[in-house]
C-alpha cells in the first residue's frame, strides 16, 4: 500500500517535473526566435534582415 | 535532465541545420533579395538626382550584385524620369511625386527633404543605424541570424516531440520527424505564407506591428491545429481545423494601394517577377530545411536526451 502510493507520488512529481522541463526547454527557443524575428531595434533588424525576409517573418 | 539535453541538442542541430538553411539561402533566396534591393537604389538614385544632389554617395551604396537587366531597368527609368519631371519647384516636385505614391506616401515626400526620401523604402529604418556591410560580413551575419533561428525551432521541436513521446501519445521515429518537419513547414510558412506571402524589399505592406500580431496568430494557431488533428481523439479532430481556419477568418492585414508604388512600370514588373521567384525560392528553402530540422530532432531524440526520464516514468508507471 505505502510502497504503492509512494510510486504514484514519484510519478506524478517526475511527469509534472518532465512538462517544467519541456515546456522551459520551448519557452527558451521561442524567445530565441522572437529575438531574431522581431526584435524591434534597428542594430538587430539590420544584422537579421535577410533571414527575416528568407523565412517569411514580418520585415520593415 | 530533459531541459539540458534538449537545449544542448538544439545547439548543436541548430548550427547545423541553420548552416544548411543558410545555403540553400545563399543559392536561391538572397540574390533576389539583393536584386530587388538594387530597384530601391536606383529609385534613391533618381530622387536626389532630381533634388540636384549629388549622387556618388548613393551610387557607392549600390549593391555589387546588381545584374544587367537591373541596371537596364534603373537607367530607362532615370532617363524617364527626367524627360518627365519638373525640376523647378521642389515642393511642386514632392506633390508630383506623391500623387504617382499614393495616399500612404503624400505625409512623408512632404515632409521630408527629397535627399531624405530612400529611407522611406530602404531597409534600414534609421539610416545612421548599424547595418552590416554588403558581402562577407552581410553573409556572416546571415548565417549567424540564420543559426540562431534554427536554434529556437530545433529547441521548440524538441521540446513538443519529447513531451508528445514521454506521454505515450506517439514514437517519433524518423520517417515520423520527417512528417513533424512537414507541420513545421506548415506553420511556420505555408499558413502564415497564404495570408501574408514572404516579402521582397520594397513592397507596400501593412504596419509591421498588425503583421506581427497575424502572423503569430496563423502560426500558433495552425501549430495547435495540426497538433489537434495528430493528437487528439477523434470527436476533437474537426476542432483543429477551425483553428487552422480561424487567422483567415479574421484575415491579413493588407494596404489598399498595389504591391509595388514604383513610378516606372517595366520596374513594378520586374519587381513583381522577382516576388514571384521569391516566394517559390524561400518555399523550397524553408521546406528542405523543416525537413532536415524534423528528420534531425527525432533521430537525436531517439538516441540519448530521454533514456533516463523514460526509463524512471517506465519503472514508476
Amino acid at each position: 500500500m505505502s510502497i504503492a502510493q509512494s510510486t504514484s507520488v514519484q510519478t506524478s512529481v517526475s511527469q509534472s517535473s518532465t512538462l517544467l522541463q519541456t515546456m522551459s526547454a520551448m519557452a527558451f527557443g521561442v524567445v530565441v526566435l522572437l529575438a531574431v524575428g522581431f526584435a524591434p531595434m534597428d542594430a538587430a533588424h539590420n544584422a537579421a534582415h535577410d533571414t527575416r525576409h528568407s523565412l517569411a517573418f514580418p520585415c520593415h | 535532465m530533459i531541459f539540458r539535453s534538449i537545449i544542448t541538442n538544439a545547439l548543436l542541430l541548430g548550427l547545423v541545420t541553420g548552416i544548411f538553411l543558410s545555403i540553400t539561402q545563399q543559392i536561391g533566396v538572397t540574390p533576389i533579395i539583393f536584386a530587388a534591393e538594387s530597384f530601391e537604389q536606383s529609385e534613391a538614385e533618381t530622387d536626389t538626382s532630381e533634388a540636384d544632389v549629388p549622387t556618388t554617395t548613393v551610387v557607392a551604396e549600390a549593391p555589387a550584385q546588381e545584374t544587367v537587366s537591373v541596371e537596364q531597368s534603373a537607367h530607362d527609368h532615370s532617363t524617364h524620369d527626367h524627360a518627365s519631371h519638373d525640376h523647378g519647384d521642389s515642393h511642386h516636385d514632392a506633390t508630383d511625386q506623391a500623387a504617382v505614391a499614393g495616399p500612404a506616401e503624400v505625409q512623408s515626400t512632404v515632409v521630408q527633404e527629397q535627399v531624405d526620401h530612400h529611407d522611406d523604402h530602404g531597409h534600414s529604418h534609421d539610416a545612421d543605424a548599424w547595418a552590416p556591410e554588403d558581402g562577407a560580413e552581410r553573409t556572416f551575419y546571415t548565417y549567424v541570424s540564420n543559426v540562431l533561428a534554427a536554434i529556437g525551432f530545433a529547441a521548440v521541436l524538441l521540446a513538443l516531440m519529447a513531451q508528445v513521446q514521454l506521454q505515450g501519445l506517439a514514437q517519433v521515429s524518423i520517417g515520423r520527424g520527417l512528417l513533424w518537419g512537414g507541420a513545421g513547414f506548415i506553420a511556420l510558412f505555408l499558413v502564415p505564407g497564404i495570408g501574408l506571402p514572404p516579402e521582397i524589399p520594397g513592397i507596400e505592406a501593412a504596419v509591421i506591428g498588425s503583421r506581427q500580431n497575424w502572423w503569430l496568430l496563423a502560426v500558433v494557431s495552425a501549430a495547435a491545429g495540426l497538433g489537434v488533428i495528430a493528437f487528439a481523439p477523434k470527436f476533437y479532430k474537426a476542432g483543429g481545423a477551425v483553428l487552422l481556419a480561424l487567422p483567415f477568418l479574421i484575415g491579413a492585414p493588407h494596404p489598399a494601394g498595389p504591391a509595388f508604388i514604383h513610378p516606372d512600370p517595366k520596374v513594378v514588373e520586374s519587381l513583381t517577377n522577382l516576388h514571384e521567384q521569391f516566394i517559390i525560392a524561400s518555399g523550397i528553402s524553408n521546406l528542405l530545411f523543416w525537413l532536415l530540422l524534423g528528420a534531425a530532432c527525432a533521430w537525436v531524440l531517439n538516441r540519448w536526451p530521454l533514456t533516463n526520464s523514460e526509463s524512471d516514468v517506465v519503472r514508476n508507471g
